[in-house]
């Protein structure tokens, strides 16, 4: 079987990824280690640019770590071994605004809502996504004969 | 009767679904037992001070995770720092869900001499992506943890739902 190779995604079907999915996972730095939890998100236009909105429980070890942040989302078809991630780069910041009015417009539809009061806002300074391909898988028999 | 059955499993779907969702920590044999069911997650390091996530295979020998990589920005930023690793599922409606880390240093084992990491060098780890993957990259898993909420698939024996059935009037 020949080899598998690696595509750079597009800036658009990074973007288009983000928009379809609704759990990434929010890589941080606290106290010099690292750490990443699964979230809710979700994609929306903030003053013309893409961003992620989240909510999160206030004070918590999201809340309390370097604001600079990674975000993940992959697809893996485990049959047939391959996949794409995205990852983002970018700084996280607490949205001080009218909570409300970000639940009407903007709100991650977390699944766990309960106390999840702090709303952020992740900007993406680098979006980067690879795809994970496998050559097509190639019939067992001469094709003829299944017609 | 097989009116007040049906009525009665309604009911109780009814409170399955609209119960608030919250997490529970997920016990240490159950968190071993998914990281030796799984063979992708997610692995995380710090470059420069920025969190980099990145999808790989591995095996789990505990308390060992296991990865193969190329000469990268893995392989140059990992080894003696803290990193984590991270594997997860969840329904896509959102019933269901679980995800365990783990925290601890991360060790290039690749030219190691001494018995465990010759040991760790022969396991399975296949990595589905190309490339030669020739260096062998540790994570001891000092820290563990791992939450859940709704019922998860292969868990519930260990999380009967039956206190909810408590809940039902008829």
């Amino acid at each position: 079987m020949t080899e598998s190779w690696l595509e750079e995604l597009s800036r658009q079907e990074c973007l288009d990824f983000l928009a379809e999915n609704a759990v990434g996972r929010i890589g941080i730095v606290h106290d010099g280690r690292p750490s990443v939890f699964p979230i809710n998100y979700r994609l929306v236009e903030f003053e013309d640019r893409p961003c992620l909105v989240m909510r999160t429980r206030p004070g918590n070890v999201i809340d309390n770590a370097d604001t600079d942040v990674a975000f993940e989302i992959d697809g893996i078809d485990l049959y047939h071994q391959r996949g794409w991630s995205v990852l983002v780069h970018g700084v996280l910041r607490q949205v001080e605004a009218d909570r409300e009015l970000l639940a009407v417009h903007f709100d991650s539809d977390t699944w766990i809502a309960e106390g999840r009061t702090t709303w952020l806002i992740l900007e993406p300074e680098v979006i980067t996504g690879r795809r994970l391909v496998q050559p097509a898988l190639q019939w067992a028999f001469r094709q003829s004969g299944y017609l | 009767m097989a009116n007040k059955r049906i009525e009665a499993a309604r009911v109780q779907t009814t409170l399955l679904s609209t119960a608030p969702a919250s997490l529970e920590s997920l016990s240490s044999p159950d968190m071993s037992e998914l990281l030796r069911n799984h063979q992708f997650g997610r692995f995380v390091f710090a470059y420069d001070g920025w969190p980099v996530v990145t999808p790989v295979n591995y095996v789990f020998e505990d308390p060992t995770i296991v990865i193969r990589t190329d000469l990268g920005a893995k392989l140059s930023a990992a080894p003696f720092q803290a990193v984590a690793f991270e594997i997860d599922d969840a329904d896509p409606s959102g019933h269901w869900g679980w995800s365990v880390l783990a925290q601890g240093p991360a060790f290039d084992i690749t030219s190691a001499f001494d018995d465990r990491s010759q040991r760790l060098r022969e396991l399975s780890v296949k990595p589905w992506a190309p490339g030669v993957h020739d260096h062998w990259l540790t994570l001891t898993a000092v820290r563990l943890s791992g939450r859940r909420f709704g019922n998860v698939p292969g868990l519930e024996h260990r999380f009967a739902p039956m206190s909810r059935l408590g809940e039902i009037r008829v």
